[in-house]
């Protein structure tokens, strides 16, 4: 055998003290991915991107970044205006919010059509519901910091919201504040949550993410698990899925870089642009367009409690959905009815993304009652859903004898 | 293992052992010392003695306008002093819709001087707040939101929309005929 190079002396003397070649075997160079599975398995990866834009531009805003009522909104125009390359970096991480949660959409979406939720992928769905959480309070926190009027007045809105807890919900609206109103201590808070827990949770959460979905294996489109032994079934994480990975990886970032270059601005609204006034609401106040549905759901609901309840339901049920569908059958495609009420569900949500532009009143008003009530009964019928099925399919197999 | 811990007695019976209750009260003495220990972290984000110092304000309301409305800041948030004219203490003395808020109040009880109206501007719905209007598209309605268009009477009554409550009166006294003390201990 060859005398060992210098580069291989080094990195022998760390695989002899940390995992670094059984980490690499088991995650990538040996990890067996499903030969078939689509373009729809990209999405997780697509998350991971955007987490790692996110970090590494957000790093570079808090470092010009001030937290505070007077400064804040200058500072944020002074950093698209006044720093090297802060054109780039502040759109790079308002626009890549959008995208964050357009990919995590699909990927939720993913998840529900092809059965993702269920054994043995429980946890893994429960771990990323936690990270949805984690990437709306990263999206309300981080709506704050530029202390725009809509920053301002959708953070009032959104935190007065808790005011409808009974009995202590005054109490909580202030210690959520830290004041009265939205101030100085509110942009604090939000500040910090948005730089320290966020991040730590997010990183956090995506390793257990991952090392549950590297426990149990990636499911694939035809909705029937793989057996570990079908070899031929198989193919290395590297280079199948890092190659798919990557390609389609950059041909979302040139989609992505196209809003961050010629329409940096795309998704903000124009009351963004006029700096936060605690005593003048703006005319409307709209919020981002991932938060439209929840939106909806909120407002067209006339009593406030339980409005409440049902906005934090809304995401909340997502929890649930392991355990309301116990249909053993994975693909959405293959099951009779659900695969419509999933359908029908997926167009609900953009209808109600759309009712939350509009004022809720008349028909506007109703049609988001059904909207939302549909959005719930969805999940809620799941139980019947799959004992109807069971029965049609016992039908059927009686026939075919 | 878990025998070294037990006495040969224990070990065969259904009673809990003296490790089970050794396991019991050092995890309740934990659980206990872990609340409590929250306890800090919890309260540190309360409003702060800086921001409580705005639990009061004191205005002065001698310079409002007849038939227009001032506002004043308390703790942060806008107080309105609408001072009305005779026809508005009329209107809102003799609403001619009813409140949407079960627990209202008549004029009389909202405003301890019929001229002066006090109120904080925050829609009760979400927090917004209305925009005056003065009964210039309806005679009753001096306010509406434009967050979700509820509308408010001449007393800051709900009258339509989402809202659940009239526009809260804060906690007030007349310290002279000009002065006034908002909030409360
Ligand atoms: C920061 C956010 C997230 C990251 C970085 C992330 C990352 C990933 C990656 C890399 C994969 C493997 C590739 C793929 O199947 O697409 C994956 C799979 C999965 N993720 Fe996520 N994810 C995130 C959020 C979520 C959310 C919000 C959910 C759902 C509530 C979720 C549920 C799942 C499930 C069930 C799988 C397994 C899919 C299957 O094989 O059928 N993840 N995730
Ligand atoms: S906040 Fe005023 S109507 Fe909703």
């Amino acid at each position: 055998m060859a005398e060992k190079g210098s580069l291989s002396r080094v990195y022998d003397w760390f695989d002899r003290q940390l995992p670094v070649t059984e980490l690499m075997e088991n995650h990538a160079t040996k990890y067996p991915t499903p030969k078939n599975l689509t373009y729809w398995w990209n999405f997780g990866s697509l998350a991971a991107i955007f987490l790692v834009i996110q970090i590494l531009t957000g790093i570079l805003l808090a470092v010009q970044y001030k937290n505070d009522p007077t400064l804040a909104f200058d500072s944020v125009q002074r950093i698209v205006r006044d720093v090297e390359w802060g054109w780039l970096i502040q759109p790079m991480h308002a626009i890549g919010a959008s995208f964050f949660f357009l990919v995590m959409f699909i990927h939720l979406g993913r998840g529900m059509v092809y059965g993702s939720y269920k054994s043995p992928r429980a946890l893994l769905w429960l771990i990323g519901c936690a990270l949805f959480m984690v990437l709306v309070i990263a999206g309300f926190t981080g709506y704050l910091l530029p202390w725009g009027q809509m920053s301002y007045w959708a953070a009032q809105v959104i935190t007065e919201v808790f005011s409808a807890v009974p009995v202590v919900g005054q109490t909580l609206v202030e210690w959520v504040r830290g004041s009265f109103v939205v101030s100085d201590a509110t942009l604090s808070r939000m500040f910090t949550y948005h730089i320290v827990l966020v991040p730590i949770l997010f990183i956090m959460l995506t390793v257990v993410h991952i090392s549950a979905l590297h426990k149990v294996g990636s499911s694939n489109p035809t909705g029937v698990e793989i057996d570990k032994k079908e070899k031929d079934k198989f193919a290395t994480f590297h280079p199948l899925t890092t190659a798919k990975d990557a390609w389609f990886g950059l041909l979302v970032l040139m989609v992505f870089f196209a809003f961050v270059f010629f329409a940096p601005h795309y998704f903000t609204p124009v009351a963004q642009f006029i700096e936060a006034n605690p005593l003048q609401t703006p005319p409307e106040i709209v919020p981002e367009w991932y938060f439209l549905s929840m939106f909806a759901i909120l407002r067209s609901i006339p009593e406030k409690l339980l409005g409440v309840v049902a906005l934090f339901g809304s995401v909340g049920i997502l929890f649930f959905l392991p355990l309301l569908d116990r249909s053993p059958v994975k693909r959405a495609f293959s099951r009779p009815i659900f695969r419509w009420g999933l359908l029908l569900f997926f167009l609900d949500f953009i209808y109600l993304g759309y009712l939350g532009t509009k004022p809720p009143l008349g028909a506007n008003l109703v049609a988001g009652q059904i909207a939302t009530l549909y959005y719930f009964l969805f999940f809620l019928s799941l139980p019947l859903v799959t004992w109807l099925e069971a029965k049609m399919a016992a039908k059927k197999g009686a026939k075919d004898e | 293992m878990a025998e070294d811990f037990q006495s040969p007695q224990e070990a065969g019976s259904q009673e809990p052992s003296r490790k089970d209750f050794i396991i019991l009260a050092s995890g309740a003495a934990a659980a206990i010392a872990a609340a409590g220990g929250a306890v800090p972290f919890i309260r540190s984000m309360q409003p702060s003695l800086d921001v409580e110092a705005e639990r009061f304000a004191e205005i002065d309301i001698s310079e409002v306008p007849e038939g227009k409305v001032t506002t004043f800041e308390w703790q942060g948030k806008p107080v309105w002093v609408f001072h009305r004219n005779a026809e508005q203490i009329a209107l809102a003395a003799n609403p001619p819709k009813p409140s949407k808020d079960p627990k209202s109040k008549p004029d009389s009880e909202r405003a301890l001087k019929p001229e002066y109206l006090i109120v904080v501007g925050i829609c009760t719905h979400l927090g917004c707040i209305p925009l005056y209007e003065g009964g210039a598209k309806e005679e009753w309605k001096a306010w509406h939101c434009p967050c979700h268009g509820s509308q408010y009477d001449m007393s800051a009554r709900i009258i339509a929309g989402p809202a659940p409550q009239d526009l809260e009166v804060p906690p007030l006294e007349y310290l002279s005929d000009t002065t006034v003390l908002i909030g409360e201990a």
